[in-house]
């Protein structure tokens, strides 16, 4: 056996070792969830009985089963009605303890003000308790009947305080993506992970290799719920991760039509065989590629977007909400207002209105620029004067035409006369010069009518009246790639 | 683009504009001629007209009068019928003579090229001008107004052995003047007509006709129709000149021997005319002295026979259409039209005068029913459109030429014929 075959050996009784010892932690871990959440509801209901200080115990044991920072904060709060129930000095002070563990636990905690805020007032209480030398109302069960001295107004603003639930979702194996809602918005935390959720979501959870779940979570807020995913082995799938050098691109898979199924970044199972992936961004070209996904293997799209720099093209007005924008010939907003990106560079931007004369401007859009065309347009004047002038014009030509008809009448006249000559006219015969004045008259009158139409057209298509006009003005914009838990996209920052 | 679209449509809307200049063209398709009057002596153009230039061969000839400076005026059409006129002879600058007459008597030889003017002279005379292209007076002394002329073969002179040659005979009053005498005399020669019962009676008309001659030197007989309406027949050989000038000065005749005369039951007025046709029938072309539109165009045949006299037969019946003035006769080679000329007739709702044209037929007589009438195409009152008529040759073919007032008018082509023009 040369050492090449010893490290391999090893090597499998190591993830044999690891593989035995991973079942047991899970099953701690589920346990211990079970046990916190046991003490959490105990705590809760003591808390819901005044039993203030059962119910900061309840917290406690909770907390030590599963170290969520919120049980610490529940424990703050139990205390913290127990002070405010007593006027307990000691209460608030343990309630300012746990506070503040709680701040230390999770110090990214949206609520951190507000708690430091308590914190501050409960302090207040106490100093202020202290040197009133108040002693404890009771035992904080509310059946003490000594009186106890009131609240501060500081503590009263602050209001009861009420428990917080938890929302704690695990996975089987632990490290899957949570997509909340739609996998369109981007993944949102990976698990395992607790917080606070308000309202009905639905979570998905997915891992490379496994089949993803999906469930549908409606959290009480002042309970504990906890959502727990075991993941069943997908063997006979791909993985794909989709990465672009601009957050939040849009992400088609094999067809476009069915709509975008996810924003950069974004992994996911696959099927094997041959797919194709397109990644876009507002403003930059669009990036495609064809992968061969093979089962059990993670793929790798990384999409570089290119493009222009962009710009913001805006179009306001008044009336604009029944207007029709067109950027370089193409709607970009059937209806305004209308706020798009476009590329740096000149465009062509028309804007139309039933009844009122088109507005089309030649702009050129400069990268980061915001460019806020404020259109007024001017309504279409009548054409009664074509009309007019169309009906002159008829009216001539119909003159033209009678006249005319008199002059063939007089020449047919003639014509059959000569020929039949019973008596053929002679050159004096009135009928040569009024035949030939109608003739001259029929040809003026068709040169008048010809004129007048010509001006009847003129008339149609001739601009009259204000043009529409826009005020234009261009402020600088700054863009820059945003992500967070919930949303992926352009930041924008506008200053002028 | 927007111009093409303008140019297309001011070009669709010429389109249907006129030629003005097919007017220009018809007007030279008339096949009718008007010769306005040709200088401003003569005030009245187209008194009378007549066909001259008997022989000639393309276009022909026309002689027009004026009235009241008498000018003689030939119109001459070439063959493609343009007119030229002479400069005209002023025959009242030349020989004093007064105005014309409303029916002045123009002759035309039927034998020559000659006309003949027969009219009032200065004084007591009868003037006659006669020649071609320019005319030479014959004056008739004794007699002041014509009422009837004719061309004839006249008997043998006797002073002098002259060739016969066609003469103007002249009637006026009761009696004929032989105006074949060079040399006027004063009184003229005369020769008085009696009627069948030896009265004199006044002549309307006389025509020249020969009825037993058959040599064309024998001396034409003379028909008469007198006032009375009655039609007479004269011998011809009574003219000659017999004694100082002929055995008819101072005479009276009655009618031939051999001869009946007719009562055609319609008193001729002055200026009715005997028009002659083929030497045999007469074509009775009467009216009435102005105030009487009474009128009387009929045909009779001369050498009708009746118990051994010629006794002259009307042809089928008389057209009596108002207000006749004068009349002649068309042949156009296979049909024979009496051409009537009604200058006082309305016409278009003006009284301007036409020109009837009534199918003539040797044996049948007159066809009352026009087949055409003649007018101006422009009436106008008091045109007198017909006051002369004349049939002249253009290339062969006949031509109506009708006179009105200061304008006389020749159809080249009419529906009876062909256009004559080339």
């Amino acid at each position: 056996m040369n050492s090449r075959m010893v490290f391999v050996v090893w090597v499998g009784i190591c993830a044999a070792i690891l593989s035995l010892a991973g079942a047991p932690a899970l099953a701690q871990t589920a346990d211990a969830l079970k046990k916190a959440q046991q003490a959490f509801d105990q705590a809760q209901i003591d808390y819901l009985q005044g039993k203030y200080d059962e119910a900061a115990q309840g917290f406690q044991n909770a907390y030590e089963a599963r170290q969520f920072p919120q049980f610490l904060y529940n424990v703050g709060a139990a205390y913290h009605m127990k002070g405010k129930k007593t006027s307990d000095p000691e209460s608030y002070a343990k309630a300012v303890e746990y506070y503040t563990k709680y701040l230390v636990a999770d110090p990214t905690a949206s609520d951190k003000p507000k708690v430091e805020k308590a914190i501050g007032v409960l302090e207040a209480e106490i100093k202020r308790l202290k040197e009133a030398g108040a002693q404890p109302a009771g035992t904080g069960d509310g059946t003490d009947g000594a009186a106890a001295p009131p609240p501060s107004q500081e503590v009263e603003q602050l209001g009861d305080v009420k428990v917080r639930g938890l929302v704690v979702i695990e996975s089987e194996p632990q490290n899957a993506t949570i997509y909340l809602d739609d996998k369109k918005n981007g993944p949102y935390a990976t698990t395992p992970w607790s917080g606070t959720l308000e309202g009905e979501h639905k979570i998905i959870i997915e891992k490379r290799g496994y089949k993803v779940s999906e469930s549908t979570l409606s959290a009480d807020p002042s309970k504990l719920f906890q959502l727990r995913a075991v993941l069943a082995q997908e063997d006979y799938l791909g993985w794909v991760e989709i990465t672009a050098n601009i957050p939040g691109a849009d992400i088609y898979i094999d067809d476009k039509t069915v709509g975008a199924v996810g924003k950069t970044p974004m992994s996911q199972n696959i099927k094997p065989g041959k797919h194709t992936i397109w990644v876009t961004a507002e403003g930059y070209d669009e990036y495609k590629e064809e992968v061969e996904v093979i089962a059990g293997e993670t793929h790798a799209v990384k999409a570089k977007l290119r493009g222009s720099p962009v710009g913001k093209l805006e179009v306001v007005g008044l009336g604009i909400e029944d207007s029709t924008i067109y950027i370089d010939g193409k709607v970009a907003c059937e209806r305004g207002p209308c706020l798009k990106a476009v590329q740096e560079g000149e465009h062509t931007v028309t804007v139309t209105r039933p009844g009122y004369k088109p507005y089309s401007r030649r702009v050129t859009i400069q990268a980061k620029t915001q460019m806020q065309i404020k259109v007024g347009l001017a309504p279409k004047p009548s054409r009664s004067d074509a009309v007019v002038a169309y009906v002159l014009a008829a009216g001539f030509g119909g003159a033209g035409v009678y006249l005319g008809l008199q002059a063939q009448k007089y020449r047919d006249e003639l014509r059959d006369e000569i020929a039949a000559g019973n008596p053929p006219p002679d050159p004096e015969d009135p009928r040569f010069t009024k035949g030939k004045a109608f003739a001259i008259a029929a040809d003026a009158t068709f040169v008048i009518a010809g004129v007048t139409a010509l001006t009847a057209i003129y008339y149609t298509f001739r601009d009259k009246g204000p043009p529409s006009t826009a005020l234009i003005d261009v402020r600088a914009l700054a863009l820059q790639p945003q992500i967070g838990p919930g949303y992926a996209g352009l930041g924008m920052g506008m200053s002028w | 683009m927007r111009t093409s679209l303008l140019f297309v449509a001011g070009a669709a809307l010429l389109a249907p504009a006129c030629k003005w200049t097919e007017f220009d063209d018809l007007e030279k398709e008339t096949w009718v001629s008007t010769t306005k009057k040709p200088n401003s002596d003569s005030t009245d153009f187209g008194m009378a007209i007549q066909r001259g230039a008997r022989a000639s061969a393309s276009g022909g000839k026309l002689v027009a009068m004026g009235s009241a400076e008498v000018v003689f005026t030939e119109i001459t059409f070439a063959s493609n019928g343009d007119a030229t006129t002479s400069p005209g002879q002023n025959l009242s600058d030349q020989f004093g003579i007064a105005n014309l007459e409303a029916q002045p008597i123009l002759l035309a030889d039927p034998a020559t090229n000659e006309v003949a003017l027969v009219m009032e002279g200065v004084g007591n005379q009868i003037t006659v001008f006669r020649g071609e292209g320019n005319l030479n007076v014959i004056q008739i002394f004794g007699v002041q107004k014509p009422d009837a002329a004719t061309f004839i073969t006249p008997p043998p002179r006797l002073d002098v052995a002259d060739p016969q040659v066609s003469q103007p005979l002249v009637a006026a009053g009761d009696s004929v003047f032989g105006a074949h005498y060079p040399m006027a005399l004063n009184p003229q020669p005369r020769c008085q007509l009696l009627d069948e019962g030896g009265t004199p009676f006044q002549i309307r008309g006389i025509g020249a006709v020969k009825l037993a001659a058959t040599d064309e030197t024998d001396p034409h007989d003379v028909v008469v129709w007198g006032a009375n309406g009655k039609l007479l027949l004269y011998p011809g050989g009574v003219f000659h000149g017999g004694g100082t000038r002929g055995p008819c000065t101072g005479d009276a005749h009655g009618p031939l021997a051999s001869t009946t005369p007719v009562d055609t039951g319609f008193q001729p007025g002055r200026g009715s005319q005997i028009v002659m046709l083929d030497d045999r029938y007469a074509l009775l072309v009467g009216h009435q002295d102005v105030g009487n539109a009474d009128s009387y165009i009929a045909l009779y045949d001369l050498r009708a026979m009746n118990g051994g006299n010629f006794e002259p037969a009307p042809v089928g019946n008389p057209v009596t259409t108002p207000d006749l003035r004068t009349a002649t006769v068309l042949d156009d080679g296979s049909q024979k039209y009496v051409v009537a000329g009604y200058p006082n007739a309305t016409f278009d709702g003006v009284r301007a005068g036409n020109v009837l044209v009534y199918p003539l037929d040797l044996t049948t007589g007159i066809d009352s029913t026009p087949v055409m009438t003649l007018h101006d195409a422009q009436p106008e009152s008091d045109q007198q459109f017909g006051r002369a008529v004349a049939v002249t040759e253009i290339n062969g073919r006949p031509a109506i030429a009708v006179g009105a007032d200061n304008e006389v008018f020749l159809y080249f082509r009419t529906a009876l014929y062909d256009d004559v023009r080339q």
